[in-house]
C-alpha cells in the first residue's frame, strides 16, 4: 500500500520504482548489492538525508538525487549513508597474530634493505582497521630499526574517511585495545566528561586515507602493496563483483604479497594467482 | 574319464607304480634270498670248512710235520716241539669237530667217514711222535726222523690227502652253487629288466596323460585367469569336468560372476558419488553465498544497533538533562511560590496601608467638606477658610487618588502575582509529569538499552554460526572436490575392466559432464559495461590544532 | 439663621444617590459625617432607618435611597451621613440622611439653575429647585425642606422620643 504512512517515521512507504532505480544505480555504481529484501534498511538509511534535506516523500528525494543538482551534491552523501561502516579496533586478532608471527618475520628475511612494507587497508571505513594495523607495524619497527612501512586506507564514504583522518574515537571504542598499547598510542580528551581518545600525531602521519570506489574500472592507485587487508567489504558485493574487486587487488598486490579477507568471505572457485596458506589469509604466487 | 577326480587317478598310477615296484622288489628280493642263501650256504658248508679243512691240513702239514722236521734239525727244542705238536693236535681236534658240526650230507659223508678213520691213524702217530718226543733225551734225532719218516708220514698223509678230497669236493659244490647263483642272477636280471621296462612304459604312458590332461586343464584355468587378471570379464568359462580343475573353474566363474555384479554396483555408486559431490559442490557454493549475506546483514544490523545504541545513551543523557532541569524548575517554582505568597503577604499589607490612607483621606475629605460647608454658611467671610478648605479637599483628593492607583496598582500586582502563581502551579504538575516521564523515559531507555545489548549479543553470535557456516561451507566445497576426484579414481580403476563394451564409456561420458557442470557454474561471469568516473575529492584539512584537546594516557 | 438668608447663599454640597448627582444647599447643611453604626428603632417606618449619637444628642437618619424610590444598596466606605437642618412647620430639626457619596462644596451660579423638567417624574418635582450641568453632567439641586414636608416627618418627633428613651436605657 504505497500510501500508508508509516507511524513511526511519518513517511510514506517508497515505492518500488523509485527503489528499483535506486537499487539499479547503486549496485552498478559502486558494486554493492541491494535485493529488495533490504528496500526498509533502504528507506531508514534514506531517511537521515531526508530529514536533514526536509524532504517529505522518497519519491522527491529520489527525483532529487537523480536530478543533475543532486548528482553534484548529494550522491555521494547517499553513499555515505547507505554504505555500512561498522568496524572495530583489532578486529579478528588472528589475523593481526598470523601478521606478527609469519608475515613480517618473512618480509624482514626476504628483502635487502631499506625494508619498506606497504600495506593497503580496502574498505577501511572509519580508520580502526589501519591504525590496529600502525600500531601493530610500529611495534615491529621498534625492534627491527631496518623496517619501515606505510599504510593506505581507501573508502567510499566521505564521511568515514574524515573520521578516519581526524583519528578521534569514543572511550568504548578503545577498550579493546591492550593497556600498553593504549598508553604508548593514545591520548585522551583533557575534558573528562567527553570521554574520547586519540591517536597520536606520529602515528597517524604513516596513515593516508583515499577515496576509492572499488567497483571502479581502474583504481587511482599508484602503487603495488606487500599487504592488502580486503575485510568485511565483499559482504556487500554479489559474486560477480567480488570477482572482478579481487581480480583488480592482485593486480595491485605483489608476487608473494598476502591478501587477507573476512572471517566469513570465502574466494572458493575463483581462479585466482593465490593459494591459501591460512583460512582467510592468501599468497600471490608466480603465475 | 573325465569325471574321475585328479587325485584318484593319481592315487590309481601310484598304486600301479607301487604294486609294480613291490612286484619286482619282492621276486628281487626272492632271488636275491636264494642268491643269499647259496652264499651263506656256500660260507658256512663250503668256505668255512675249507678254512677248518686246511688248518687240519696245516696242523698235520705244517705244525706237526714242520715241528719234527726242525727238531730232525735241530732247529727246534724238544720241549718247544712237544709243544708245538701238542698244540696243534689240540688245534687239529677243535677245527675237525667243528668241521663235522657242520652240515655234512651225501658224498661229503661218505669222504668225510673215510677221514675220520684216516684222522684215528693220524692221531695216533702224532701220540707215538708225542711219546718219542717226550723221551727227549733218550731219543736222538735219528730216531725222530725214523719214526717220522716211516710212520709219521705215511699216517699223515693219507689223512691229508682226504682232506684234499674234502676240499675238492667242497670246492666242486662251491661251484655249482656259484654256477647257480649265476644263472639266478641272469635270470632274475633279465626278468627285471624287462618288467621294468614294461613298468616304466606303462607309468610313464599313464603319467604323460595324467599330466597333460592336468596341465591341460591348470593351462586352461590359467588363461581364464589370466584374461581376468588383464581385466578382461567377458571371457566365458567352459567346463564340463567335475574333478577339482573343474571346481576351480566352477569357483572361478562364480567368482566372476559376483565380481562382474560387484564391480557393476561400484560403477553405479561412484557414478552417484560423483552426482552427489556436485550438488555438494553447488550447495556448499549457496552457503557460501548464504554466510557472505548473512555477514552483510549482521553488518549492517550491527551498525544499525550502534546507533540506536547512541541514541538511547543520547536519549538518556538528554532524559537527564530534562530530569535536573525540571526539579531545578520544580524548586524554583517553590521558591517562587514562597517569595510570591510573602510579596502577597507584603501588598496585602500596603493595601491595608493604603487602604489607612483612603480612609484617612476620606475623612479629611469629609472634614474639607465640613469646613467648606461651614465656610459657605459663613459666607464672605468663610471665603478664606473655604479656599483653605477647598485645597485640604484636593490634597484629601489627590492621596485618596494616589491611594487609589496605588491600590489598582497593588491589585494588578496580586493579580499578577497570583496569575504567576496560578500558571506557575498549573505547572507544577506538569513538571512533576515531567519528571515522571523522563523517568519512565530512563527506564524503557536502560530497557531499550539492554534489548539492544542483547542485539549485539545475538548478532556477535551470529557472526560466529556465519563465519562456521563459511568456515564450513569452504571445507565442505574441498571435500566435495576431493570426493568428486576420488569417485573419478575409482572409475577409472573400474574402467580397467570391461564388462561389455557401451557400458564403460556411457560411464565416463556421464562423469566428464558432471565434471564440466560443476567447473562452468563458477565461470559465468558476465563483462560489465564502463561506469562513469563519478567521487568527490576529500580536502585535506589540516587538524594538528585539535590536538590541543587531548594528553596523555 | 434666618430663613432668607440661607435660601440666598448660592453654595451646594453635591452627593450620589445611584447614578444621579444631587446637591443640597450649604445652608441646609450642617455637617457632613462618616457611616458609622446606626441604632435600628422597632416599629419604624421603611424611610427611619435608626439614629445615631452626635454630640450627645440622638440624630435620627434617612435612607434618601428610599425617598427617591431608589433600591437598597449596601453601605460602602463612601457611604456618608449628611446631617440636614431642615424646616419643618416652624421646626428646625436635624435628619441625617444616608447618601452613597459626597462630593465637593460648589458655588453655583444662579443664572446657570435650569428649572426641572416638568415631564416623567422620575422623583416629585417638589424635591427640585433645579437643575446645573457641570462637566456634561446635571446636578439636581434638592430642597431639603420640601422633601422632609411630608406625612413622613410628621412621627419624627415620636421616633425622637422613643430613640431618646432608648438611648438613655443604654
Amino acid at each position: 500500500m504505497p500510501h500508508e504512512e508509516s507511524k513511526i517515521s511519518g513517511f510514506s512507504e517508497m515505492s518500488l520504482n523509485d527503489f528499483n532505480r535506486l537499487s539499479n544505480f547503486i549496485s552498478s555504481n559502486y558494486g554493492i548489492k541491494m535485493p529488495v529484501e533490504k528496500k526498509i534498511m533502504l528507506e531508514c538509511r534514506l531517511q537521515k538525508r531526508m530529514r536533514h534535506l526536509k524532504f517529505s516523500s522518497y519519491h522527491d528525494y529520489c527525483n532529487f538525487i537523480f536530478s543533475k543538482q543532486g548528482l553534484v551534491d548529494e550522491m555521494h552523501n547517499m553513499i555515505d549513508v547507505v554504505s555500512t561502516n561498522k568496524t572495530d579496533f583489532f578486529r579478528e586478532q588472528k589475523h593481526f597474530n598470523y601478521l606478527n608471527n609469519n608475515i613480517l618475520p618473512e618480509f624482514i628475511g626476504l628483502k635487502s634493505s631499506p625494508k619498506t612494507l606497504n600495506l593497503l587497508s580496502a574498505g577501511c571505513s572509519s580508520g580502526e582497521e589501519a591504525y590496529s594495523l600502525a600500531m601493530i607495524l610500529n611495534e615491529f619497527k621498534e625492534r627491527n630499526p631496518d623496517f619501515d612501512f606505510s599504510i593506505l586506507g581507501t573508502d567510499i564514504s566521505n564521511i568515514v574517511l574524515n573520521e578516519a583522518k581526524n583519528a578521534i574515537y569514543s572511550a568504548n571504542k578503545v577498550e579493546i585495545i591492550p593497556y600498553n598499547l593504549k598508553k604508548k598510542y593514545l591520548l585522551k580528551s583533557k575534558d573528562k566528561t567527553l570521554k574520547k581518545v586519540r591517536i597520536i600525531p606520529e602515528i597517524r602521519a604513516k596513515v593516508k586515507f583515499q577515496r576509492l570506489n572499488l567497483n571502479e574500472e581502474n583504481y587511482n592507485v599508484n602503487k603495488t602493496f606487500d599487504i592488502i587487508f580486503c575485510r568485511n567489504t565483499l559482504i556487500y558485493f554479489d559474486h560477480i563483483v567480488q570477482y572482478k574487486v579481487i581480480s583488480k587487488l592482485c593486480q595491485i598486490l605483489k608476487t608473494g604479497g598476502y591478501l587477507i579477507i573476512g572471517h566469513s568471505e570465502t574466494l572458493f572457485n575463483m581462479k585466482l594467482p593465490l593459494t591459501q596458506v591460512s583460512p582467510t589469509i592468501f599468497k600471490k604466487y608466480e603465475k | 574319464m573325465k569325471n574321475i577326480q585328479i587325485s584318484t587317478k593319481m592315487y590309481i598310477c601310484v598304486a600301479i607304480f607301487v604294486m609294480i615296484i613291490v612286484a619286482i622288489g619282492i621276486s628281487n628280493i626272492h632271488n636275491l634270498s636264494k642268491v643269499d642263501q647259496g652264499v651263506k650256504t656256500m660260507y658256512n658248508n663250503r668256505v668255512l670248512p675249507l678254512t677248518q679243512l686246511k688248518i687240519v691240513s696245516d696242523m698235520l702239514a705244517i705244525n706237526v710235520v714242520d715241528a719234527t722236521n726242525k727238531m730232525n734239525n735241530d732247529q727246534m727244542k724238544w720241549r718247544e716241539g712237544y709243544r708245538s705238536i701238542n698244540k696243534a693236535l689240540d688245534n687239529l681236534d677243535l677245527y675237525w669237530n667243528t668241521y663235522i658240526k657242520t652240515s655234512i650230507e651225501g658224498d661229503e659223508l661218505e669222504l668225510k667217514n673215510e677221514a675220520e678213520i684216516l684222522l684215528n691213524q693220524a692221531k695216533s702217530s702224532i701220540n707215538e711222535l708225542l711219546e718219542i718226543i717226550d723221551q727227549k733225551d733218550s731219543t736222538s734225532i735219528q730216531q725222530l726222523d725214523n719214526f717220522a719218516t716211516n710212520k709219521l708220514f705215511s699216517n699223515i698223509d693219507p689223512f691229508i690227502n682226504q682232506i684234499n678230497e674234502l676240499v675238492n669236493y667242497n670246492l666242486e659244490i662251491a661251484e655249482n652253487i656259484y654256477h647257480n647263483s649265476d644263472e639266478i642272477y641272469d635270470t632274475t636280471r633279465r626278468v627285471t629288466i624287462i618288467v621294468m621296462i614294461i613298468a616304466i612304459s606303462i607309468i610313464v604312458i599313464i603319467c604323460i596323460y595324467i599330466i597333460t590332461f592336468i596341465s591341460r586343464s591348470l593351462s586352461y584355468a590359467n588363461s581364464v585367469i589370466n584374461q581376468l587378471s588383464q581385466g578382461d570379464f567377458s571371457v566365458e568359462i567352459k567346463n564340463t569336468s567335475k574333478d577339482e580343475i573343474g571346481t576351480l573353474l566352477n569357483n572361478i566363474k562364480l567368482m566372476v560372476e559376483k565380481l562382474k555384479e560387484v564391480l557393476g554396483f561400484v560403477q553405479i555408486t561412484a557414478s552417484n558419488i560423483t552426482n552427489a559431490s556436485f550438488q555438494l559442490s553447488s550447495t556448499a557454493q549457496e552457503v557460501s553465498q548464504g554466510s557472505s549475506e548473512q555477514a552483510s546483514s549482521t553488518e549492517e544490523v550491527s551498525s544499525t544497533v550502534e546507533e540506536i545504541l547512541s541514541s538511547i545513551q543520547q536519549n538518556t543523557d538528554n532524559a537527564k538533562e530534562t530530569e535536573k532541569i525540571s526539579t531545578a524548575a520544580a524548586i524554583e517554582i517553590s521558591q517562587v511560590e514562597n517569595s510570591s505568597s510573602e510579596s502577597l503577604a507584603q501588598i496585602k499589607k500596603i493595601a491595608e496601608r493604603i487602604s489607612i490612607i483612603g480612609e484617612i483621606s476620606f475623612q479629611t475629605n469629609i472634614l474639607a467638606l465640613n469646613a467648606a460647608v461651614e465656610a459657605a454658611r459663613a459666607g464672605e467671610h468663610g471665603k478664606g477658610f473655604g479656599v483653605v478648605a477647598s485645597e485640604v479637599g484636593k490634597l484629601a483628593e489627590r492621596s485618596k487618588l494616589a491611594a487609589i492607583e496605588i491600590n489598582e496598582l497593588s491589585k494588578t500586582s496580586v493579580a499578577s502575582t497570583e496569575n504567576a502563581v496560578t500558571q506557575l502551579q498549573a505547572i507544577a504538575p506538569n513538571i512533576q509529569n515531567t519528571s515522571n516521564l523522563v523517568q519512565i523515559i530512563t527506564a524503557s531507555s536502560l530497557e531499550q538499552n539492554s534489548g539492544a545489548m542483547e542485539i549485539n549479543n545475538a548478532i556477535q553470535q551470529l557472526n560466529q554460526v556465519t563465519q562456521q557456516n563459511a568456515a564450513a561451507s569452504e571445507e565442505l566445497a574441498t571435500s566435495s572436490e576431493e570426493l568428486s576426484s576420488q569417485a573419478e579414481q575409482l572409475l577409472e580403476i573400474i574402467s580397467f575392466f570391461k564388462f561389455n563394451e557401451e557400458s564403460n564409456s556411457n560411464i565416463s561420458k556421464e562423469f566428464q559432464k558432471n565434471k564440466k557442470k560443476s567447473l562452468t557454474s563458477s565461470h559465468t561471469y558476465k563483462h560489465l559495461e564502463k561506469n562513469k568516473k563519478g567521487g568527490i575529492d576529500l580536502d585535506l584539512s589540516k587538524n594538528e590544532n585539535v590536538d590541543l584537546e587531548f594528553e596523555k594516557f | 439663621m434666618e430663613k432668607t438668608k440661607i435660601n440666598i447663599l448660592n453654595s451646594y454640597l453635591t452627593f450620589n444617590l445611584g447614578n444621579e448627582t444631587f446637591a443640597a444647599n450649604v445652608g441646609n447643611v450642617l455637617q457632613i459625617l462618616e457611616l458609622t453604626e446606626i441604632t435600628k428603632i422597632p416599629k419604624a417606618p421603611p424611610y427611619m432607618k435608626g439614629v445615631i449619637n452626635l454630640r450627645g444628642s440622638v440624630l435620627p437618619v434617612i435612607d434618601f435611597r428610599h425617598k427617591f424610590n431608589l433600591p437598597q444598596t449596601e453601605y460602602t466606605k463612601n457611604t456618608c451621613i449628611i446631617v440636614l437642618s431642615v424646616e419643618i412647620s416652624d421646626e428646625t430639626i436635624e435628619i441625617g440622611a444616608i447618601v452613597d457619596s459626597v462630593n465637593q462644596v460648589l458655588e453655583v451660579d444662579s443664572n446657570e439653575i435650569k428649572p426641572a423638567p416638568g415631564i416623567g417624574n422620575k422623583y416629585k418635582s417638589d424635591f427640585i429647585n433645579g437643575i446645573i450641568k457641570i462637566n456634561e453632567s446635571f446636578i439636581m439641586l434638592l430642597d431639603i425642606n420640601m422633601i422632609f414636608s411630608t406625612d413622613d416627618i410628621i412621627n419624627l418627633p415620636e421616633t425622637q422620643e422613643i430613640s431618646e428613651n432608648i438611648e438613655t436605657s443604654k
